[in-house]
């Protein structure tokens, strides 16, 4: 759903006025997996639970797209057989995982962050090292 | 020689080397006295100068856009030494093969059958497929880091950070040129001038990095070559077997050029060859066994033969990086904005705190300032006043959310300023200890500070004191126990025997800590660590387990011991 925007839309969204990135968990080796401890910085914009369920289950689509499957193994192998042409125009599992993904974090952002000032990127626009959270300023009175 | 080259990067956990004495900064000179030839070191932050673009022409993948988005490196003058190797191999290539095909194969298929040419053929397009995925693919670039990426200070900022993986510690080294730490296996080739994944090495072959995205090419590349020269050279000599006497023939003498080149060839290829099927069959890279990493160490990243060889072969092939199209937001961020509900813990916290104290947050730091006491004989710099939000970075951000209402009650005193907290240590690991050891090592906090700060945690159960620093009180954020869950409030009493629960090494995040060294100019805790931690000096206190008992006692410089009740 890609939208433009006028200028009047860029000036309605509030400002930036922080960013958090959540960083790799590089425990289990380089297997794409950030880490589920929940940044000091949101405590007060979003759930633990929301924000761990968020990461948790990017991890588990990540872990899906890097899986040593039946699938991948085929691609590899059609692939081998048409000398790589195949690449010009099938996509890749990974590829159609990050689809999914790009996806969920829309999904995650339209429903659950934007709604509490915050926006989560995606992580392959960082080359997969980071989550970042945009947390924008709240001018609203009271609390 | 930077101490750091000293060190193996990958070490066991408990055996910390004693080589590494000081954590290294990534600006590790104070401006005054900094010498050209350390310039090395420094963290090159040019905020506000623009990002030049990336070199186009290795930046796609198949079928990628030509214009990235992202930036890595800026264009670099047009180096024609570059693509000598290159060029020749493709020309010995191309050329030994057409004329194996023009010269002997047409005696060949007449004299055996066409499955000579055919075979042939299709060996001779799958080294060509290779090669040319090989050469062109993106090896696996990171883009260059955002300038917010990177909120640290250059004199503040370590020059490595520590991660364990496996239980085995590995260095991950800040890149000044990417603008980040470098993930495990990455590393940043000078040639390319790019931070590449799973770096194996620069080809010049191919005028190419090989990385996580193109290893699997390159292999195939070798090993097809080998079975290519191997065929080459094997049907060549059936040919000239078979034409003993007609040796000056044109055929003939073309043959054996083509097998001379071909022999010539086959010994480096094939010894290249075995060297990738070891190595591929270890789980290294040729970077790793080439700057003897695993030497007496252990490999954190080996699964197993069968899996190495699967993960290479069969994994499917990596996204790239760069050259991605950028979606744009459509999401439109404003206020109002929702907010979770308070616990009725956060509550009673909010309820006792006297004002004084007001961050939830900033006990975190509390806790983990006692914790770590630095080893730095420097004098600390007064500390800076502490932000609202520990992630937010100083000042430019000036306003406060409205959650800082509570907060802007200001303390009397200044506080600790934080160190990097989403760089923290995963779930069980806590993260607490670690920021405040570097925040320490990084800038030779004061140990008053952390005195006081001891000495209000040693009230459990006690929430606020009007301690000179303002500090709240101890356990709020479990630093003790672990940087796992952390809700915002909570009885600290309780929530620190929460944290050891949950903690899934109740006692190792403390028991480096507790248990001290003899020497008060030792850190306490650190790198034997499990989690993320920073090379400490010569701490050799082993992560695990120590059975302690509900009290730990911390030493700081100075000799004096404090007790915090766990």
């Amino acid at each position: 759903m890609a939208e433009t925007h006028s200028l009047q839309d860029m000036r309605q969204q509030a400002a930036i006025a922080a960013k958090v990135f959540i960083q790799r968990d590089y425990t289990s080796g380089t297997v794409c997996h950030f880490q589920t401890k929940f940044p000091s910085e949101l405590e007060n914009r979003i759930d633990k639970q929301q924000f761990e369920e968020t990461v948790r289950t990017l991890n588990n689509l990540y872990a899906e797209a890097e899986k040593l499957g039946g699938s991948s193994y085929l691609e590899g192998c059609l692939a081998c057989l048409t000398a790589y042409t195949i690449f010009l125009c099938m996509e890749t599992h990974y590829e159609k995982v990050l689809k999914k993904i790009a996806k969920f974090i829309q999904e995650q952002n339209d429903k659950i962050y934007a709604p509490r000032g915050l926006l989560l990127t995606d992580p392959i626009e960082r080359g997969l090292r980071v989550v970042e959270v945009t947390i924008f300023e709240d001018r609203s009175l009271g609390r | 020689m930077r101490l750091n080259d000293c060190v193996k990067p990958y070490t066991q956990v408990g055996g910390v080397p004693a080589s590494i004495f000081q954590v290294q900064k990534r600006s590790c000179i104070p401006p005054d006295i900094q010498r050209p030839c350390q310039t090395y070191l420094t963290k090159e932050r040019r905020r506000g100068s623009p990002v030049p673009p990336q070199q186009g022409s290795k930046s796609g993948g198949v079928g990628g856009l030509p214009s990235p988005p992202h930036t890595a490196s800026p264009s670099r003058p047009l180096r024609p030494s570059r693509y000598v190797p290159v060029s020749a191999a493709t020309a010995f290539l191309v050329g030994s093969t057409t004329l194996f095909f023009c010269f002997t194969c047409p005696w060949l298929t007449e004299q055996f059958s066409v499955a000579v040419p055919i075979y042939n053929g299709v060996i001779f397009l799958f080294v060509l497929a290779n090669f040319c995925m090989a050469t062109f693919m993106d090896p696996g670039i990171f883009p260059r880091a955002d300038e917010d990426e990177d909120k640290e200070d250059d004199f503040r900022a370590p020059l490595y950070k520590t991660v364990e993986i496996r239980g085995i510690q590995v260095r991950m080294k800040w890149c000044s040129t990417c603008r980040f730490y470098r993930p495990p296996r990455c590393s940043h080739c000078s040639v390319c001038d790019n931070c590449v994944e799973d770096f194996d090495h620069h080809c010049p072959w191919v005028n190419n990095c090989i990385g996580r995205r193109n290893y699997r090419y390159f292999f195939l590349f070798l090993l097809s070559l080998t079975v290519h020269i191997m065929g080459v050279f094997g049907f060549g000599l059936l040919y000239i077997l078979y034409h003993t006497q007609q040796l000056d023939r044109v055929h003939s003498a073309v043959t054996m050029a083509v097998m001379c080149v071909a022999g010539l060839f086959f010994i480096p290829v094939a010894g290249l060859t075995g060297f990738h099927m070891v190595l591929v069959a270890r789980g290294r890279t040729t970077n790793e066994q080439v700057t003897g990493k695993f030497r007496g160490g252990v490999n954190p990243f080996t699964n197993g033969c069968w899996k190495n060889v699967s993960h290479v072969l069969c994994s499917s092939q990596a996204p790239r990086y760069l050259g991605r199209k950028r979606k744009l937001h459509s999401v439109v961020v404003q206020p109002p904005f929702l907010r979770p509900q308070l616990t009725d813990t956060q509550l009673a916290a909010k309820v006792l705190d006297n004002g004084i104290h007001g961050d939830l947050h900033r006990s975190k730091s509390s806790l983990e300032m006692m914790e770590s006491q630095s080893c730095d004989a420097e004098p600390a710099p007064p500390p800076k006043p502490e932000l609202r939000y520990p992630g937010l970075s100083r000042g430019h951000h000036g306003q406060h959310t409205e959650e800082s209402s509570l907060l802007n009650k200001a303390p009397p005193t200044p506080t600790m300023y934080k160190y990097r907290p989403t760089y923290s240590s995963p779930g069980k690991n806590h993260t607490a200890l670690t920021h405040a050891y570097a925040n320490q090592m990084s800038r030779g906090d004061s140990l008053k500070e952390s005195s006081s700060l001891l000495q209000s945690s040693q009230q459990p159960g006690f929430r606020s004191e009007p301690s000179l620093d303002g500090r709240e009180a101890p356990g709020e954020r479990g630093g003790l126990g672990g940087g796992g869950d952390r809700p915002g409030g909570g009885g600290d009493e309780i929530q620190m025997k929460l944290f050891s629960r949950t903690n899934g090494q109740p006692r190792s995040s403390l028991s480096s800590s507790g248990s001290t060294p003899s020497s008060p100019s030792h850190p306490i805790s650190m790198s034997t660590r499990p989690g993320q931690a920073y090379p400490s000096p010569g701490n050799t206190q082993s992560p695990a387990h120590k059975p302690g008992g509900g009290v730990k006692k911390v030493t700081g410089v100075g000799g004096t011991t404090y007790e915090i009740s766990v």
